[in-house]
């Protein structure tokens, strides 16, 4: 019984220690990835002279809210909200779809060219993307879509790097499920949409999560195929705040973080998906 | 199914977005209704009555969003005379809005009216993109010759002048009166801009007497042009092979060197050109006109600096660029853009820009209204400099040379090669690439 | 797996949405840009064949080979680091920590923040004379180090900045690959008695690794298309940022800053020839560690 005792006291305090460890470095990254923010936001507060100073100061000598009330004029926000919203809708959508069925089949059915049309996928992720840009351009012209929100989507339809994320996914999910599904006669499409979505919710969730990201952050694709801000994306209508020789950091502090809030708020729900327990339902035998 | 409600939502979705783009569609300046319309004869100031009154709206794209308000004004002065034209001002930053161009450009969508910088202007000249500007649309007696020859090539212009800046000395007050000196006048030479900066660089308090960063037009240019060198020779070889040129781009970057006034490259790399100025961290530099009024408006030094000419070299010289109005060769709307064209023109197009915008209007005593706004500042002196101001040196292949000029400069400046070195192979290289021009 | 009729009707009707996609929004563009690389072309001009000019241009030219270099040099500080950090705060935040959700979403801030708070900070943090690196330096006694202006240090300091701001990605994508672990396997390795290290390499390791192969590949991707942090970091004026220039920063500077669109091109094509064999290398290198079910 005494052995016991010890033993268990023993684990008790690795246990502790371990978990303190893991406290402390999750904490100290915690603070390295929050400076950045908070940064941003010190610097919203600052007078306009003040923020490009050197030696820069971290606290402003006085609180200039007026930064917040000018961004918020500056741009209209409404709008760009409201386009941001719907390229990042529908570019899940599309994304989703065409990338898990495509990731799908090049994860788990053999065909013929499978490896030709696998490297085009990797291809496309090779390949900086500002030589796709004109030519994009051109296209979206002739289709008549520049200037509205399909245009604003029309380079993020699909995704490559969606594709080989799923792809990657797939190819790790235990392949008895499928077997099973097999032998019951069902079809390559049953067995995707009965058994290998509803396994594949973080990863869809991780790429909705990226989808949004990219499609937020795209900066040259909304500046060039809109012509009016109020046809932009936010990152695009705040960049046009920018000036040749200088720009009002401050105010642009202020409208990037007035921006940024939604994309972090919505991070903050659907990262819940990221937990564990996904129930591997398939039976076996 | 899951399914199911995906591809119903999808289809939701879609159908939402495409009335909705397609009321977008028609709002776009691409109106494929092409409007006919009529203009009379009249080319001046008269309101034109159109006999088509269908409304057209021209695109009108800058890049600078503080000056768009200013433009703005000028738009909606032009719609008071032409009630059918509306002006859609469009700000596209500096870092994209070539790329725009050009997409444009390809894409026949281009701007109907656009602001022109001499760096791209041949492009657009080669392949025809540019409206040709005549003396029927605008007096180019009012103007500054020298913007003007910026953007005429081959005795044709293309370019409403809009501005123009110089290049003057900026000096910090309260450091001057700290130290008990004079402030700068017109009577300053080369010995004695050099010899106040020694006396107010100051190391332990961190002071700069003179900040002299790699910079050609507000740098070294003006030096090269006072002392009786330049840039590009008449016959199209490079100045460099002058020694009145290398002796002035020595004297100005010696204060880095020598004499250890003004910080080094690798500091103006990290802080930026005039950071330490606009902190008050440095008594003198020099600078252009466009930047006036954003240190006017900046809490740090407001109040606190004024300018002054530039001293004297061997001559008196400045630099002097400008921009330019562009109008689309390939727009729909040819007739409109001639008319705002020519409202941009006129002196009341100029007083306007001079009441609002950050920029030195360019019609001859417009400048006036631009030096009001800076009152308790010598800001005359930008206009006054005019008189000596020598354009900004451009040729074809300038981005090239830019870049030659840059590098090798750069590594004399650091000491890795030394000045015999490299004004010999900049003048070789620049020899070379100028050929290509011919 | 069992090859059915059907499969090659599915296969292919499967994957085309997305394989028709790229076609036209990205592989055309890039034959064109193949195209181009052949050609002088100042943007809107007709252009004009130069053949392999463009090429020879490239090889002979010290700056290319010595942007090569630095583009290397840059992914492999970067790569690695990154990928492994990502790992080990992925790891720690899947485990039972209380608030989790909020430290997930403080690490994915950076990724939302403006890019231009990003660099005016890290810039800050480096900087010469201000720096809170070279303060706490000098209390130390240390000397002031130029980390952005020295020609040596510029590539280990922007691949700190890449693999602070990887960080946000990396977890996102290996936090996904974590849940596909059951709990079971580390149930029994407890009862077995193996130490937190143990279950690391031998259980999370290899079963993470289809996603830690993923975020290689990405991240050796992105570290060689680099363009945007240098050009946001460096400026255009430091002198020595010339010495340490990626390819794609080269590039810009030709396509959009020379006029040169021809051989912006070519360097293009360089870029992704290194990126082909080494990607080449890594899939092939794929079935020596990456484990699939």
């Amino acid at each position: 019984m005494d052995t016991t005792n010890n033993k268990h006291n023993k684990l008790l305090d690795t246990i502790d220690f371990g978990k303190v460890i893991v406290y402390i470095v999750i904490i100290i990254g915690c603070i390295s990835m929050l400076i950045p923010f908070i940064w941003m936001i010190l610097t919203a507060f600052k007078g306009y002279g003040e923020a490009i100073s050197i030696p820069p100061t971290i606290f402003p000598k006085e609180i200039k809210w007026s930064n917040f009330k000018e961004a918020w004029t500056s741009l209209p926000f409404t709008n760009l909200y409201y386009n941001t919203f719907m390229v990042i809708l529908i570019r899940i959508i599309t994304t989703l779809i065409t990338s898990s069925l495509a990731g799908y089949a090049f994860a788990r059915i053999n065909f013929p060219f499978k490896k030709l049309l696998f490297s085009i996928v990797l291809i496309q992720m090779m390949l900086p993307p500002q030589i796709f840009i004109i030519p994009q351009y051109t296209m979206a012209g002739k289709l008549g879509i520049l200037n509205s929100i399909l245009g604003l989507v029309f380079p993020g339809i699909v995704s490559a790097f969606g594709v080989f994320l799923m792809v990657q996914h797939f190819k790790s999910i235990p392949i008895e499920l499928e077997e099973a599904a097999t032998l019951d006669g069902c079809s390559r499409f049953t067995i995707y949409h009965k058994i290998m979505l509803p396994l594949s919710k973080s990863s869809l969730v991780a790429l909705s999560i990226f989808t949004a990201l990219f499609a937020y952050k795209s900066l040259m694709w909304p500046l060039i195929s809109s012509v009016q801000v109020e046809k932009m994306t936010l990152t695009a209508g705040i960049a046009t705040l920018k000036g040749q020789y200088d720009t009002n950091f401050p105010v642009n502090m202020a409208a990037s973080f007035i921006a940024m809030l939604p994309m972090l708020i919505l991070y903050g729900i659907f990262q819940k998906h990221f937990i564990k327990g996904i129930a591997f339902t398939g039976t076996k035998g | 199914m899951k399914q199911r409600r995906l591809f119903s939502l999808l289809l939701v979705v879609l159908m939402f977005v495409m009335s909705f783009s397609g009321c977008a569609k028609e709002e776009t300046y691409e109106n494929s209704n092409g409007s006919k319309e009529n203009t009379s004869g009249g080319t001046d100031n008269e309101v034109s009555k159109t006999i088509n009154q269908d409304e057209i709206t021209l695109v009108f794209s800058i890049w600078g969003k503080v000056q768009e308000a200013s433009m703005v004004a000028l738009g909606e002065a032009f719609t008071e005379k032409y009630p059918n034209i509306k002006i859609d001002v469009q700000v596209t930053p500096w870092g994209e809005y070539w790329t725009k161009l050009e997409a444009g450009a390809i894409g026949k969508s281009m701007p109907d009216v656009f602001w022109m910088h001499t760096n791209e202007i041949n492009k657009y000249v080669k392949n025809d993109l540019l409206m040709k500007v005549n003396d029927s649309m605008v007096d180019f007696s009012k103007f500054p010759e020298h913007v003007t020859n910026l953007y005429t090539y081959e005795g044709e212009k293309y370019g409403v002048p809009k501005d123009f800046d110089t290049i003057a000395l900026f000096y910090n007050k309260e450091i001057f009166d700290a130290a008990g000196e004079p402030y700068p006048d017109n009577s300053w030479d080369w010995d004695k801009l050099l010899e106040v900066a020694k006396k107010l660089n100051n190391e332990e308090e961190g002071i700069f007497g003179f900040l002299a960063p790699y910079e050609p037009q507000a740098g070294f240019y003006p030096f090269v042009y006072q002392n009786g060198g330049t840039i590009l020779t008449e016959d199209k070889t490079s100045g460099f092979a002058l020694p009145e040129t290398q002796e002035a781009v020595k004297f100005y970057f010696d204060m880095i060197n020598e004499h250890g006034v003004s910080p080094n490259l690798d500091y103006f790399a990290e802080n930026g050109n005039d950071t330490a100025f606009s902190s008050g961290k440095a008594a003198m530099m020099i600078n252009g006109s466009w930047r006036i009024l954003p240190y006017a408006e900046n809490e740090m030094i407001a109040g606190k600096f004024d300018v002054e000419v530039l001293p004297l070299g061997k001559e008196r010289a400045t630099m002097s660029n400008g921009l330019a109005f562009s109008g689309s060769n390939i727009s729909d709307h040819p007739e409109a853009v001639k008319e705002f064209l020519t409202f941009l023109a006129s002196e009341e197009a100029h007083i306007i820009m001079g009441k609002t915008s950050p920029a030195i209007p360019a019609y001859q005593g417009t400048q006036q209204y631009w030096n009001e706004r800076l009152e308790g500042y010598n800001a005359d002196v930008f206009t006054e400099m005019l008189e000596y101001a020598v354009p900004v040196p451009t040729s074809q292949s300038k981005q090239k040379w830019l870049e030659l000029l840059k590098l090798t400069l750069s590594s004399y400046i650091q000491g890795d090669i030394n000045e015999e070195e490299a004004f010999t192979y900049i003048t070789e290289e620049m020899n070379e690439i100028l050929e290509t021009e011919k | 797996m069992r090859r059915r009729e059907s499969d090659i009707m599915w296969g292919l009707l499967m994957v085309s949405p997305a394989i028709i996609g790229l076609i036209i929004l990205n592989i055309i563009p890039f034959l064109n840009s193949v195209s181009l690389s052949f050609m002088e072309h100042d943007g809107l001009s007709d252009p004009i064949f130069v053949g392999l000019d463009n090429y020879k241009r490239m090889l002979e030219s010290k700056e290319v080979v010595r942007s090569v270099g630095s583009t290397l040099w840059y992914a492999l500080l970067s790569v690695p680091g990154g990928a492994f950090f990502g790992l080990v705060f992925a790891v720690l935040l899947n485990d039972k920590i209380k608030g989790k959700g909020i430290f997930r979403t403080v690490f994915f801030s950076p990724m939302v923040v403006a890019p231009a708070a990003i660099a005016m900070i890290w810039k800050w943090i480096f900087n010469t004379d201000f720096g809170i690196i070279n303060y706490i330096l000098s209390i130390v006694g240390i000397d002031k180090i130029k980390w952005l202006t020295t020609p040596n240090m510029i590539i280990p300091s922007l691949a700190i900045v890449t693999i602070w701001s990887s960080m946000g990605y990396n977890l996102i994508i290996l936090l996904a690959g974590l849940q596909g672990i059951p709990d079971h396997y580390y149930e029994a390795a407890s009862i077995d008695g193996a130490s937190p290290f143990r279950k690391f390499f031998s259980i999370t390791v290899p079963l993470v690794s289809p996603m830690l192969f993923f975020v290689l590949v990405t991240s050796m991707m992105n570290a060689i298309k680099q363009f945007d942090l240098f050009y946001v970091m460096l400026g255009s004026t430091s002198p020595s940022a010339s010495k340490a220039q990626t390819l794609l920063y080269l590039f810009y500077n030709y396509a959009f800053r020379m006029h040169e669109k021809g051989y912006a091109s070519a360097i293009v094509i360089l870029a992704f020839i290194i990126l082909l064999l080494i990607t080449a290398f890594q899939f092939w290198y794929e079935k020596k560690w990456v484990h699939y079910e």
